[in-house]
């Protein structure tokens, strides 16, 4: 059996994901406003602008379901793969991070209820 | 879609690395790993910490174990590249039957209790976020699991639910068997950041 490494100094989860989510909000060579609209739409957020939407909000709801023509346009209207890349990224990490929320949420509140 | 860029390296020096790694393994450079070298200035570095400390750091949860999490989480994403790679994985301490069978139905699996438990705050964390209540917290403790544990399962949950996502998205090319094995050994011996 493969043991987990032990380790006393191991950074928490909670760091860590906050840590994620502020990358994707502070570097990157894609818009601001858009990486953030991006991280948003992924979590099930209000609709941007297309072609971004369809293809955040598909990532979100169902990413085998993107279809090339999604990322195609977004590809295309942005003129290069490393920005298209930030938006396919960002909209994966906010479809991540609103379950690690809704983890932390419903645990802290089973934490309230037991007392 | 895949993105050329994605696959060929941002930089001479990971295109040559991306060809030197595939020369030495004898075997095509998965994609994921691609995607880790591929725009370093943004927050692949930071998703690879998380993964890291979700999927190797310490943990009540033995590797194998989450790396069934992780193949879990991957077909109910419909991500057949994650389910290969992390199932690769998984039957190095878990018997392959019952890696299968996991992904198939874990409700019917041969598994233990707590590992069950988790896997149902899983599937709702995954297909139902929205609904993720205290009650699934109480009957995940019910079932054994200390909320450390359970914490532990939220992240490779968050985490696979990025991985998937992007690997889709980005249209992962699927391995053959063997070069998933060989991709097994190496993030086994490498770990993932």
């Amino acid at each position: 059996m493969v043991c987990a490494m032990a380790s006393e100094r191991a950074p928490a989860h909670p760091d860590l994901a906050a840590r994620l989510r502020n990358r994707v909000l502070t570097s990157g060579i894609l818009d601001s406003e858009l990486r953030l609209r991006a991280l948003e739409r992924g979590a099930g957020g209000a609709p941007i602008a297309e072609p971004y939407d369809a293809l955040a909000r598909q990532i979100g709801a169902d990413s085998s379901r993107v279809t090339d023509e999604q990322v195609a346009a977004v590809r295309d209207a942005l003129g290069s793969d490393v920005r298209a890349f930030e938006v396919v990224l960002a909209a994966a990490v906010g479809a991540g991070l609103r379950r690690w929320d809704a983890a932390t949420r419903a645990i802290a509140e089973a934490t309230d209820a037991t007392g | 879609m895949r993105l050329g860029e994605v696959e060929r390296g941002d930089s001479v020096r990971h295109r040559l690395l991306i060809a030197l790694i595939s020369r030495i393994a004898r075997f095509r450079l998965p994609d994921a790993a691609r995607v880790a070298f591929y725009d370093r200035g943004f927050a692949g570095p930071a998703l690879g910490e998380w993964t890291q400390r979700a999927m190797r750091g310490p943990s009540a949860w033995t590797v194998p174990e989450r790396e069934l999490m992780a193949a879990a989480v991957a077909s109910w994403n419909a991500c057949p590249f994650c389910v290969g790679a992390h199932g690769a994985i998984a039957v190095q301490g878990i018997d392959r039957a019952v890696v299968n069978a996991v992904v198939e139905d874990y409700r019917s699996a041969p598994i233990p209790t707590r590992l069950r438990a988790a896997l149902a705050f899983l599937e709702t964390l995954t297909r139902e976020p929205e609904a993720l209540a205290a009650a699934d917290v109480l009957v995940a403790v019910a079932d054994g699991l200390t909320l450390d544990e359970l914490r532990d399962v939220a992240a490779v949950g968050a985490v696979f639910n990025i991985v998937t996502r992007y690997a889709n998205a980005l249209d992962f090319e699927i391995p053959s068997p063997a070069d998933f094995d060989a991709g097994a050994a190496m993030l086994l011996r490498r770990g993932y950041s």
